[in-house]
């Protein structure tokens, strides 16, 4: 995989994160994994089609998913994970993922993006349809978030 | 009354006036004009039209190159053909690329408004899409179970559902995206998915063997759904076909689905391994 290809992530990270109340935007050691993943917490995967395809997968622990989802309803105390905090988390996915299609766009690779799907749970094992996972860790005021791209 | 944007590709400044005062008069935005494949595809990328007229005698190249060339750069993108040329063949190969509809010139204003109109206008076309898919894909599950393992799964419960799934052990999901965007999930535990293995392989599954089983189980069952479906959308836009990403598989105890934003449907469906939870839904889109 074309590690060039995750720059349009970071763009959509820095631009968005900070649009949703955010200020300080840090990522993290990028690295390669396969195609397996396990991870606790919240899981949001966005899968892309186009001139290239694949899916991009936010791992957030549950602890920080409540950060996150209050951060972005203006600082409202969220103690657990209801209708509310999912639909923030997922709009967050959807506008990284959309702001990275917009930046890979410009890079020459058109793609659409599906909707978003929301999973928690305690060590779940992911199977990603393809060998190369691309995984990159961000911090938004210090809160880490992981992002895993897969493409076919 | 809904506004597009537009790009007319024709090489007689004539028509293009005549194109562009109809579709003015109507509310729409000429965005572009372009008479080349250059153009077309300098245009279409500036633009990002809704929709493009296309004439199919061009210089130095023809409608069908360049609707190719705009569906490389967005599949979205709805394609009416505009042509003084008008025969079966010339049509089929138009329907072949994924053109919208074909009209021959000189152009009927209501004809070409009303033809706008059928193709953008997809209200009713969701409903169409929403109420044929669950069938399709209880369907397209029904056979391909019965292809792979010869035995034949019966459905038991349907329900629609707006609640969280709790995952049965392994779940497998694919995204479909286009103008209808959605999920289609299954849900087993892994003696399941490990029964349904041993049937199909007919032997124990070697390491990773049961998830690349269920992705490939998943991507039969989906892509059959997604083309009986295409083939109603397809009657009434190309450019608006389903497509699917390649699928993942969760495997993990009590793993919560949420619910994705939209309507969805569930079957519990009873096989010879176990059960196995369906759910699928689409969303209206934009």
């Amino acid at each position: 995989m074309d590690v060039n290809l995750i720059n349009p992530f970071i763009l959509a990270f820095n631009h968005v994160m900070k649009q949703v109340g955010f200020s300080e935007i840090k990522s993290g050691a990028m690295s390669a994994k396969s195609k397996d993943i396990t991870s606790s917490g919240v899981i949001l995967m966005v899968g892309f089609v186009g001139q290239l395809q694949g899916n991009i997968v936010y791992v957030i622990d549950a602890e920080s998913a409540k950060k996150i989802a209050s951060t972005m309803m203006m600082g409202m105390p969220v103690n657990e994970l209801d209708s509310m905090a999912c639909s923030s988390l997922s709009e967050l996915s959807n506008m990284l993922s959309a702001h990275a299609a917009t930046h890979l766009s410009a890079m020459g690779y058109v793609v659409d993006i599906s909707p978003p799907g929301l999973f928690q749970g305690e060590n779940i094992t992911m199977t990603m349809s393809s060998n190369k996972v691309l995984c990159i860790l961000f911090y938004a005021d210090g809160i880490p978030i992981e992002l895993n791209i897969t493409i076919s | 009354m809904n506004s597009y944007s537009v790009m007319i590709v024709d090489d007689s400044p004539f028509t293009v006036a005549i194109i562009r005062d109809i579709l003015e008069r109507h509310g729409h935005q000429v965005v572009g004009v372009a008479e080349t494949l250059d153009e077309v595809n300098e245009v279409v990328r500036a633009t990002m039209p809704d929709l493009v007229t296309m004439d199919i005698t061009l210089p130095g190249t023809d409608g069908l190159e360049c609707t190719r060339a705009i569906h490389q750069f967005n599949p979205m993108i709805t394609v009416i053909a505009i042509s003084s040329m008008k025969d079966d063949d010339i049509v089929s190969e138009a329907i072949r690329h994924n053109i919208s509809a074909y009209i021959q010139k000189p152009l009927d204003e209501d004809e070409f408004i009303d033809t706008i109109n059928k193709a953008m206008s997809t209200d009713d076309l969701f409903e169409v899409v929403d109420a044929e898919y669950f069938g399709v894909i209880k369907e397209a599950f029904q056979k391909g179970i019965h292809s792979m393992t010869k035995t034949n799964p019966a459905f038991k419960e349907e329900f629609e559902c707006d609640e969280t799934i709790l995952s049965e052990g392994v779940t497998s999901v694919i995204n479909i995206i286009g103008k209808y965007p959605g999920r289609m999930l299954f849900s087993l535990s892994k003696a399941t998915a490990a029964g349904l293995a041993v049937s199909i392989l007919k032997r124990e599954p070697r390491e990773g063997e049961i998830n690349n089983l269920l992705m490939e189980l998943t991507n039969i069952v989906s892509g059959h759904a997604v083309s009986r479906l295409n083939a109603t959308i397809n009657k009434r836009n190309r450019s608006y076909n389903l497509r699917l990403s390649p699928p993942s598989i969760f495997v993990g105890q009590d793993m919560q689905v949420f619910p994705p934003g939209f309507k969805t449907q569930s079957a519990l469906i009873e096989t010879v391994f176990g059960d196995i939870i369906l759910n699928a839904g689409f969303k209206k889109g934009e």
